[in-house]
């Protein structure tokens, strides 16, 4: 008997698009999705229409790959819609997973990204500053709607209960490829997993490690010439590997690129920034005594936004979550 | 590629029974007033006294198989009563009653001791057995033979090792000991005696270690022995056909020799002999040859003593370019021996030391040295002419009354300044300095000129035992006074090993090496009660960041084959390691990352201050507030950490997002942390951090970290009264 086809849906809320992409870049592999699977939603690649899975029954999907932060209220209609609809429900990429990069509009909030965007940019003319509002209702008396923009962003799992985590900004096609085939094989994780190593980076990275690991000062990628066999960290390039998992077969660290973290932290590690920060401060320095606090301050001041840098993907889901308003 | 689908497992969670908290309150005989509502969802009880006995056993029983949370007085008082178990000490007495602060904060700072000990694994005492019941001594000097001398006298096995072919070490070559000029053998022969006369000292002269293996307990041995000549005839007219002369600090000898002290027989001097095989021509017994030997020892004891630092990189003095420049015991060795009778003498106190081009430290008994040498001189010499050049005399205690004796009685010259030049003056020297006190360069024409070089410890063992070394003498001996710490290698340094010493402080010192020994090797196991760091496997696999190992001030985190691993032995809870984790894969017990998260969460309400204070200095100021009658406002929580250096971001993180207004990190003065550079990673962390959350909006000013020694409570009370009116 032929067994019954998966139907799988790929929702998208504040995103780039990317993971999409990434979902194509499975190549010709997909073929062979398509024998065990119907996608019966996904707008990006093919005409849907929100009352189609409206109309779908509780559960009728098998499993849905939400991609995207919650930005807004269509984004979390949409979770909640699809939570509803299906039997799993993934978190797809580290937008979904931890906010990702959208998370990062968590320094400011709905107010200044208004003012910022429909005011105070060059090239806008808005002298009665105009903005999007909810609720529109024209000359003519029609109701013209819009989402709802919230002040904060937020990973599907503030919103939504989420049964696995794929991070990664965007996945990689081998780890996709080892979801789908998990799923169809029905031998599936406890619920909760994060479906990639559960390591640290550095335990996949060939790069040489120093005995003694100490950084003396701190460059930017663009400012020295990388050398190709050494650790980042030993180089004074802040590279994450140490503060995020593994399972992305160090792709960037492969391109003499150091790692920015978008797997996000390991289980036992809650705040994958602040980790970071910690870690370097504890080997950044010559010696501990001999710097005077004006001296360490001054260090210090060699790392550029911190925030921005070691929350580049996880803000909303890091202990401080924003930005004080 | 290792990306798979692995399943959680979570090994937090103990397999089967999850256990129950129980929670004791003690009023201390109503001298704490309890709030009216306790309800933390647990079994409590309240008890008057904990003093009691019955109520020690109690708690002690509940231990066994519940989680306790003990409120009542500082855990700096109540951790003798329970030195085992898995009890959570809340302070409601020094940190609520005594600084007057209202009932109702107990009920968070007991909460916030549930939350974190339900996330925390249970501390448990460590047990290393002690394998072998025997003891190395490293060294045959005074050092060595008193600390075998002892251990042996308490029934234990020793094996005494000395590279020298002779018993004896430094002292062995002296003529005379200070402060009296008691001839070195009324010290020496008597305790030669006792070593040779007691059976379970085995002694291997001519020895050295070729590899030391394993840890407290259980070491294995391999040294380097070569053949003592006891046996054999015609041994003096080996001597005489041995061609190698050495000079023997002063003393011209050949490689084969004698010395008086044992073994009463000729030896080889294999560092020098070239095996020419002379002697075995005369006598054919004589064998060579090396042998290696292994030992296996349970605790090891190194009096590897101390040598002369090299005079001749002092360039100014001449050493080893003029003949009668000489050092100290060169000196005392040739006049003894009547092979130089000197009409003036110069004696350089100091010489290279307290410099920075050479050695930066004071050696602490040259002075006493130079003063006994000048002694020595008028002694069988009055009328040669002695002058001493000193920077500072520091004859410290009863010695002065010898500095007297040879200024006043002796009429030996004192001259306070540090010679700048030392020249050649036809066949005598020249030496050039300042006198300081009559302001005015002065020369001074004499015979010889004596070196107080420093010392420098005679081996490089201590790296091998993986002992750490600040100008190769022990960092623990060098920087601190500390005695309690257990000993986790269970190596013991006996003598001038551990800082240049007299003989009389070797000896209360190897002593206190033999004690040592004896005390861990009776037993049947070492037992530790520091909770360490472990390592979970499932997060850090092979080689990966490796960054904790540079963090350990113990050399405890190590890489056992390619894996982060924690020696537990050496392991001594301060948790630094654990803070420094970016993956949350090095935990301390008793103070892992989840329990230290959940207390802070539940500890802090909004708008408090919260204070981690270092159990050995700040959390005693703030217990002391009390005792003085002194507060601090009431929103100030504290909670007690093993060091600062264990205070790590995500736990000042999450105390501002629980709601605090102000974090406070607070240890020992700078140069004093019990676990040497806590504090100051502490300080590194708290300086990156504060750019960090200014960009979240938090005052990077309310994030303070403060040296607050054990007596300061007034600093520590100035300190929070500053961050609440901020």
């Amino acid at each position: 008997m032929e067994q019954e086809k998966l139907k799988i849906a790929i929702c998208r809320g504040a995103t780039c698009s990317g993971c999409d992409i990434a979902i194509l870049d499975i190549h010709e592999r997909i073929l062979a999705v398509l024998e065990k699977a119907d996608i019966v939603f996904a707008p990006t690649i093919m005409d849907a229409k929100y009352e189609d899975v409206e109309k779908m029954g509780e559960n009728e999907i098998d499993v849905c790959f939400y991609h995207g932060a919650v930005r807004d209220s269509e984004n979390e209609h949409m979770a909640r819609l699809m939570r509803e609809k299906s039997k799993i429900l993934i978190a797809f990429g580290a937008c979904a997973c931890f906010g990702g990069i959208f998370g990062l509009a968590n320094v400011t909030n709905k107010k200044e990204i208004f003012k910022e965007v429909y005011h105070d940019t060059a090239s806008t003319v808005n002298e009665d500053y105009v903005v999007p509002q909810p609720l529109y209702t024209d000359e003519m008396g029609h109701e013209l709607s819009l989402p709802k923009f919230y002040d904060d962003v937020y990973a599907l799992d503030d919103k939504v209960e989420v049964d696995y985590f794929v991070p990664l900004c965007p996945p990689i096609a081998d780890q996709i490829m080892t979801c789908i085939n998990t799923i169809v094989s029905g031998n599936l994780p406890p619920k909760g997993a994060v479906i990639a190593s559960e390591r640290t980076l550095c335990s996949e990275c060939e790069r040489v490690k120093s005995d003694k690991r100490k950084i003396t000062r701190i460059y930017r990628p663009h400012e020295i010439e990388i050398d190709e066999e050494k650790c980042f960290l030993d180089q004074g390039l802040l590279c994450m590997g140490p503060a995020t998992r593994a399972g992305c077969g160090t792709i960037c660290i492969k391109a003499n690129v150091p790692c920015r973290g978008c797997n996000g932290p390991t289980k036992e590690a809650f705040d994958q920034g602040g980790n970071f920060l910690n870690l370097i401060a504890t080997i950044f320095g010559i010696e501990d005594e001999e710097l005077s606090e004006e001296d360490l301050v001054k260090l210090f001041k060699q790392i550029k936004d911190p925030l921005g840098t070691f929350y580049r993907f996880t803000l909303p889901k890091s202990t401080l979550r924003r930005v004080k308003k | 590629m290792r990306t798979v689908l692995k399943k959680i497992r979570n090994k937090r969670v103990k397999s089967g029974s999850k256990p129950q908290t129980k929670v004791f309150i003690c009023t201390c005989k109503n001298e704490i007033i309890l709030p009216n509502e306790l309800d933390f969802g647990e079994e409590t009880t309240i008890i008057e006294d904990i003093n009691s006995k019955d109520t020690i056993e109690k708690i002690k029983k509940a231990a066994l198989n519940s989680r306790v949370i003990l409120a009542g007085p500082s855990p700096r008082i109540m951790e003798k009563h329970f030195p085992e178990g898995n009890i959570e000490f809340v302070n409601i007495r020094e940190h609520v009653s005594w600084v007057g602060h209202k009932p109702d904060k107990i009920i968070s700072l007991i909460s916030g001791a549930i939350a974190k000990q339900k996330n925390s694994e249970n501390i448990e005492a460590k047990k290393i057995p002690i394998k072998n019941k025997s003891a190395l001594v490293i060294g045959g000097g005074i050092a060595g033979l008193e600390s075998a001398r002892h251990i042996a006298k308490a029934g234990i096995k020793v094996f005494l090792i000395e590279k020298e072919p002779f018993l004896g070490g430094v002292v062995g070559k002296l003529d005379r000991l200070y402060p009296e000029g008691t001839p070195n053998s009324h010290t020496l022969y008597p305790l030669i005696n006792e070593v040779l006369g007691n059976e379970n000292i085995k002694i291997y002269t001519n020895s050295e270690i070729e590899q030391i293996e394993g840890g407290l307990g259980d070491y294995k041995i391999i040294i380097k022995t070569k053949g003592n000549i006891i046996e054999g005839k015609n041994l003096r007219k080996c001597e005489e056909a041995c061609p190698i002369s050495v000079d023997d600090d002063g003393i011209e000898r050949k490689a084969f020799y004698y010395m008086p002290t044992y073994p009463d027989s000729y030896c080889i001097d294999f560092s020098s002999c070239t095996k020419c095989g002379e002697c075995v021509k005369i006598c054919p017994e004589i064998s060579l040859e090396e042998k290696t030997v292994s030992l296996n020892v349970g605790a090891i004891v190194v009096a590897t003593g101390l040598k002369d630092y090299d005079a001749s990189l002092i360039k100014e003095y001449g050493y080893g370019k003029y003949d009668n420049v000489l050092t100290k015991l060169q000196f005392e060795r040739k006049f003894s021996s009547g092979l130089i009778k000197p009409e003036s003498v110069v004696i350089i106190n100091c010489a290279g030391q307290r410099d920075q081009n050479y050695l930066p430290y004071c050696s602490r008994v040259c002075c006493m040295i130079g003063l006994k040498e000048a002694k020595l001189i008028k002694d069988v010499s009055p009328q040669t002419e002695v002058y001493v050049n000193y920077i500072d005399m520091r004859s410290y205690g009863s010695f002065e009354e010898l500095y007297n004796t040879v200024r006043e009685q002796y009429g030996v010259r004192f001259i306070q300044g540090r010679p700048s030049e030392i020249i050649k003056d036809d066949d005598k020297l020249l030496v050039r300095s300042e006198d300081i006190l009559l302001g005015k360069n002065i020369e001074i024409k004499t015979d010889y000129v004596v070196l107080m070089t420093g010392f420098v410890p005679d081996t490089g063992l201590l790296d091998k035992l993986g002992i750490p070394t600040e100008n190769g003498f022990p960092t623990e001996y060098v920087n601190s006074s500390r005695s309690v710490d257990s000993n986790p290698k269970s190596v013991f340094i006996a003598g001038a090993a551990a800082y240049p010493k007299g003989v009389s402080e070797t000896i209360t010192d190897a002593r206190e090496a033999a004690q040592g020994v004896t005390e861990l090797l009776i037993q049947e196991h070492a037992v530790f009660k520091t909770p360490t760091a472990i390592i979970n496997s499932d997060i850090c696999g092979e080689i990966d960041c490796r960054i904790c190992l540079s963090a350990c001030p113990y050399g405890a985190v190590y890489l056992k084959d390619e894996k982060v691993s924690v020696n537990p032995e050496l392991c001594m809870g301060c948790g630094i390691c654990t803070a420094t984790c970016a993956a949350g894969a090095n935990q301390l017990i008793g103070c892992e990352d989840r329990g230290m998260l959940s207390q802070i969460t539940n500890t802090v309400e909004e708008g408090d201050i919260l204070a981690f204070l270092c159990k050995w200095s700040s959390y005693n100021a703030a217990d002391k507030t009390g005792y003085e009658g002194l507060s601090y406002p009431e929103n100030v929580k504290i909670i007690r950490i093993p060091c600062t250096g264990r205070v790590d971001a995500q736990m000042i993180l999450k105390a501002y997002s629980s709601g605090a207004k102000s974090v406070l990190i607070a240890g020992c003065p700078p140069d004093a942390c019990h676990y040497f550079t806590g504090n100051f990673k502490a300080r590194k962390r708290v300086i990156a951090l504060r750019e960090l959350i200014e960009q979240f909006g938090i005052n990077p000013k309310s994030l303070r970290i403060e040296w607050i020694g054990k007596e300061e409570s007034k600093r520590f009370v100035d300190v929070v009264n500053e961050l609440n009116n901020k």
